[in-house]
């Protein structure tokens, strides 16, 4: 079967990176999935190599030595450590990462068989039976490759393993709905209430964002909503307060998680020479974060522990 | 001024600060009182001439309490003393003693007028006399060129030193009898032998050694008790009398009669330590399981009130601190193998008690809770976890563990049990072990030689593959071998290699054999066999198998994920993917790589043990049956089989100092592999991949006990969820039927700042292998070794 009929029918997709003993994304000790694609375009993002599905080579300059065996072994003549490097004419064969002995070089958004996921998961499930884990499928925007989720996810389903998503909430409900059912905890950012800001800072307005926050509440799947808490965007007290009442008015019962700004995502942009999209933000005060969350006190709205 | 600790008392804190900032001296005293009195028993039979110079120990050296103890005894004149047993070996003391100041590993104070004094009073009397230089005329020539100070076969420290490895059994035979009955047992058994039995003779040398050195100990304890009296009568302070006067009224009555209270039991626990330490300079004389036997007298005295958790918890960190104090003094080879000032005595917490019930109680608690807030390197601090054991306590383990000391080595009580079934033991004797030294699961009745030899499995690969030589000198060290281009088949390889292997076991059991055999007729251990009840049963010696288990030595395999990996590499690059050849891969490692950068990142490339991939761990699980299988083939002098082991210590470093580059894209000299652990910082995953590899060696056969050491990112296990989370894995890991694993969860900066202002991180503890102890008493060396193990981080 060709690559793109495995990719319509699910059987493989395109991951950025699987990490097991997660322990910040859930219940438990998880494995956590962190898949390609995303519609959004959140100046603060810190994994902007998951904003495309297609392959990406990253050059990490700081563990070069200049051995220039990359140079050496490129079938197309490239030097992936030039300034210049023509990403274009790259065909991702590899050869430069298996030949660089410093590993300055890193393929990103490999394509992965559904079969080879779980084959790990089926290793990592005895974590998870101990701690009340299982897996959170991340991104990037998971919903984006509905197709490969529902699979791994049947599959998560026959092993008995717990799953929870990570989304941004930018998808279409449509193709996506059935998944709801057999998701245990849904993390679900609302980056701002206000759909101009929320284009301003992500490319795309809130409304699809907020009814899919709704229609997911309506499902009866337990929810956490995330803000990456970040003072230039969305620290206002407005804001916060038009979040809180939202969950109040529509997603009663869902909890709240607050996760300041952080810069660790910054070298990655340089790595995937995307410095061009790289903005920087303020983190907020440990002061302000607990400002931020009294606001949700008021509300009786739970925090996430 | 270093950091104080929050938990501890001023006096314990005064205590600590003393330990952590003073230097260990060497004390020549001991060896002195030794030589005098056998110069004056010549013609009696040893045990005799070793029980007397005991009794001359304890009868004249000149005691002393320092500053704030509340548990007094110590070995030399220092608080931190350090002796000699010229009659084990001098010889190394001699060549290496001008240097104890200012060795790397481990220095010891000394003065050039001791050591003059020392060379002409004492050690002449030694020449031709001690076990070394037996040892070493007895060897076969061709053991003793790959065996003696080599790096690839390693038992030094069972012919320069005692053998130790006792677990004293305070609960069944100790605090039942005291010395004094004891003493009172032996003139009995005594008093129904008889000269005209043949057999009776030497159980007539036994018991009248037995009633000696009980004699001493009890002298010792009372010479204590004068001067506790002496100095309370001179003191000022009334609450420093009344602790002198209490101190006295202890000493009084322990260690003779069985005690009765906690402080008496503390007390107890410490003189007999003490009485092992100068008899032996004892490897690895552990406590044991100290909240077992001493949780009566914990309980009872908070019952009546005598006792309150705070006053518990001083006499903890006191003795903690004692055992922390003295230093086992070791050569300069012995310490690349056991470095940190480390003395193994191994005190084991929690699992079952013999009835098969949970085991754990408060004072479990409280241990682990002292070992906290004390921050000694000392007692080797081990817990047993069972399947069904408390929440709380794991919470305990793990929230230990965060702490970032190393502590405590983490043990699944099943696998333990089971190694000890699978030994002999019967079952009741197999719920109730301990730990002996770092990670050997061991019992109180016992008699073993635990870290008997360290076989280097890096080095045999070495001689499969480059013609039974060392690649580093050319000499021939092994079992012939044909050039490395003849092979014709990965299969090929892997026999020869295991082959090799197979051969340095052959002399292990050579070199320990004859070290057992002199130990029997040179080295009789009259003290620490009146630890043992079945001994005084008997009328046996410790060293001639009087103990209830004689179990075989232990020969601990050092490099399996090196061969493992090394190996992987030939498969792949040479058989499978034809990339490169036999003849160019000998060369770049001829040249320790250079000039093949290409060859070497491929080899690193190489899928390597620790990530759970079958292809590289399946090579690891079978070296590790024939190391099972070949080592259990072969019996001791007691006619018990041999048993394998894959554990600690620190010996991953001296033994890669002898080994050329290998296949795996290791360079030459640098460390191999310590137990069952990943070579540093290869395994990238993750350390539940790392778990899940190591699970997959069969470690209930190695009875020798397995090791496996993995540190953690700190932020893993900063909170409590992270905690909880730790203690899942765990049971997750013991489940697959592992035995150990034990965490270094400091950053790897906090490290480097260690080594740029050792002065601000003198108590930062790390976990070496299977122990912990202070990361700046560590060579540069060390250090690096310590800092390349893999960090593991969450996402």
């Amino acid at each position: 079967m060709a690559a793109t009929d495995k990719a319509k029918d699910g059987t493989m997709g395109t991951v950025l990176q699987m990490q097991d003993y997660s322990i910040h994304d859930g219940d438990g000790v998880r494995t956590t999935i962190f898949l390609a694609g995303c519609g959004l375009r959140c100046q603060w993002c810190a994994n902007p190599e998951s904003w495309t599905q297609h392959r990406k080579l990253a050059y990490h300059a700081h563990k070069c030595r200049g051995c220039q065996s990359c140079r050496t072994v490129c079938p197309e003549g490239l030097d992936p450590a030039a300034g210049d490097f023509d990403a274009t004419r790259c065909t991702f064969c590899g050869d430069c990462v298996a030949a660089c002995p410093e590993k300055a070089l890193q393929l990103a958004c490999e394509q992965m068989d559904a079969d080879a996921i779980m084959e790990q998961i089926r290793r990592d499930e005895i974590f998870f039976r101990h701690s009340g884990g299982g897996v959170t499928f991340s991104g990037g925007e998971p919903f984006v490759q509905h197709q490969f989720l529902r699979s791994l996810m049947a599959g998560c389903e026959r092993l008995g393993v717990s799953v929870w998503v990570e989304t941004c909430g930018f998808f279409k409900w449509e193709a996506c709905q059935d998944l709801m059912a057999g998701i245990d905890h849904i993390f679900f950012d609302i980056k701002h209430m206000d759909s101009e800001s929320h284009r301003r800072f992500t490319g795309q307005g809130n409304e699809t964002i907020l009814d899919n926050a709704k229609r997911i509440h309506a499902s009866g799947v337990p929810m956490t909503i995330r803000i990456p808490l970040i003072a230039e965007v969305n620290l206002e007290e407005n804001n916060l307060e038009a979040t809180a009442r939202f969950m109040r008015d529509h997603l009663p019962g869902s909890r709240i998680e607050l996760l300041p700004y952080h810069e660790l995502g910054k070298a990655k942009y340089s790595a995937f020479r995307m410095a061009d999209s790289f903005h920087s933000f303020t983190t907020p005060t440990e002061a302000q974060t607990a400002v931020a969350y009294s606001i949700f006190d008021r509300y009786q709205i739970e925090r996430y522990q | 001024m270093l950091k104080t600790v929050t938990g501890v008392s001023e006096r314990i804190e005064r205590l600590r600060q003393n330990y952590v900032n003073t230097k260990p001296s060497i004390c020549y005293e001991r060896a002195r009182l030794y030589t005098e009195s056998h110069k004056r028993t010549e013609g009696k039979s040893v045990i005799l001439r070793r029980a007397e110079a005991f009794h001359d120990f304890c009868a004249k050296f000149e005691v002393r309490i320092f500053e704030d103890e509340l548990i007094v005894g110590t070995a030399g004149r220092f608080r931190r003393t350090g002796i000699l047993t010229p009659e084990y070996s001098w010889k190394w003391v001699d060549k290496e003693m001008d240097t104890f100041p200012t060795r790397p590993q481990d220095p010891y104070l000394i003065t050039p007028d001791q050591c003059a004094t020392i060379r002409s009073e004492i050690f002449p009397y030694w020449h031709g006399k001690s076990l070394e230089e037996h040892f070493l005329a007895a060897l076969p020539e061709e053991t003793a060129r790959i065996a003696v100070d080599t790096g690839i076969i390693d038992n030094d420290s069972k012919w320069r030193q005692a053998v130790g490895e006792i677990t004293p059994d305070y609960e069944g035979h100790l605090f039942v009898k005291g010395y004094g009955g004891i003493l009172k047992d032996a003139e009995e058994k005594l008093a129904a032998l008889d000269y005209l039995n043949a057999e009776d003779i030497d159980r007539i040398d036994f018991y009248k050694a037995t009633i000696l050195s009980a004699k001493a100990i009890i002298l010792l304890a009372n010479r204590y008790a004068d001067l506790a009296e002496g100095m309370a009568a001179e003191e000022q302070d009334d609450a420093r009398k009344a602790e002198l006067l209490e101190i006295a009224r202890v000493c009084r009555r322990v260690p003779e009669y069985p005690p009765q209270s906690f402080h008496e039991a503390t007390q107890f626990i410490w003189f007999v330590q003490l009485g092992g330490i100068i008899t032996e300079n004892p490897l690895a004389l552990n406590p044991g399981r100290f909240d077992q036997f001493m949780y009566p007298y914990y309980a009872a005295d908070m019952d009546s009130g005598k006792l309150d958790k705070a006053g518990a918890k001083e006499l903890i960190h006191a003795l903690w601190l004692k055992y922390s104090e003295w230093v086992w003094t070791i050569s300069e080879n012995t310490t690349g193998y056991f470095a940190g000032y480390n003395q193994f005595q191994n005190l084991t917490v929690g699992g079952k008690k013999r009835d098969g019930s949970d085991a754990t109680n408060e004072l479990t608690y409280l241990c682990l809770e002292a070992t906290d807030e004390v921050r000694t390197h000392q007692p080797g601090l081990s817990v047993r976890v069972q399947s069904d054991c408390p929440q709380e306590f794991l919470y305990a383990v793990t929230d230990l563990v965060s702490k970032g000391t190393g502590f405590p080595a983490i043990h699944n009580d099943q696998a333990g049990t089971q190694m000890l079934l699978q030994a002999g033991y019967e079952p009741e004797d197999a719920r109730d072990w301990n730990n002996c030294g770092c990670v050997v699961p061991h019992f109180r009745q016992t008699g073993q030689w635990t870290s008997a030899v360290n076989v280097n499995f890096a080095a045999a690969m070495e001689y499969a593959l480059n013609e039974g030589k060392s690649r580093l000198t050319g000499e021939k060290m092994g079992l012939d071998a044909k050039p490395l281009a003849s092979y014709a088949s990965y299969q090929e390889i892997e026999d020869a290699t295991f082959e090799q292997v197979g051969n340095l076991i052959h002399h292990s059991v050579v070199s320990t054999v004859i070290a057992q055999k002199l130990h029997a007729e040179m080295v009789p251990r009259p003290f620490l066999s009146t630890c043992i009840g079945h001994c005084l049963e008997e009328g046996r010696d410790l060293s001639r198998g009087g103990a209830k288990y004689n179990v075989g030595p232990v020969l601990t395999g050092i490099g399996l994920a090196v061969v493992a990996n090394s190996l992987a590499v030939i498969k792949k690059l040479v058989f499978e993917d034809k990339v490169t050849t036999l003849a160019e891969l000998d060369a770049a490692m001829n040249a320790d790589w250079e000039g093949h950068d290409a060859l070497r990142t491929k080899a690193l490339a190489v899928v390597k043990y620790g990530n759970d991939d079958d292809y590289v761990d399946a090579i690891a699980r079978d070296l590790a049956n024939y190391y099972y299988r070949k080592t259990r083939a072969y019996k001791d002098n007691f006619g018990s089989p041999f048993n394998s082991a894959f554990m600690g210590i620190s010996n991953y470093i001296p033994t890669g100092r002898i080994v050329g580059a290998t296949p795996c894209g290791r360079k030459a000299t640098k460390p191999i592999t310590e137990g069952v652990s990943p070579y540093a910082g290869s395994d990238v995953k993750s350390p539940l991949a790392a778990m899940r590899s190591s699970a997959k060696m069969n470690h209930d056969v190695h009875t020798g006990g397995t090791l496996l050491n993995l540190r953690l990112s700190e932020d893993l296990v900063s909170t409590p969820k992270g905690k909880r989370d730790l203690g899942s894995i765990i049971r997750a890991y013991f489940s697959l039927g592992a035995f150990h694993v034990q965490f270094n969860t400091l950053s790897t900066d906090v490290l480097r700042k260690a080594q740029k202002n050792p002065e601000d991180y003198k108590d930062l503890l790390v976990r070496v292998a299977g122990y912990s102890t202070q990361f700046v008493n560590l060579s540069p060396e060390m250090q690096e070794a310590i800092i390349a193990r893999s960090a593991h981080g969450s996402y």
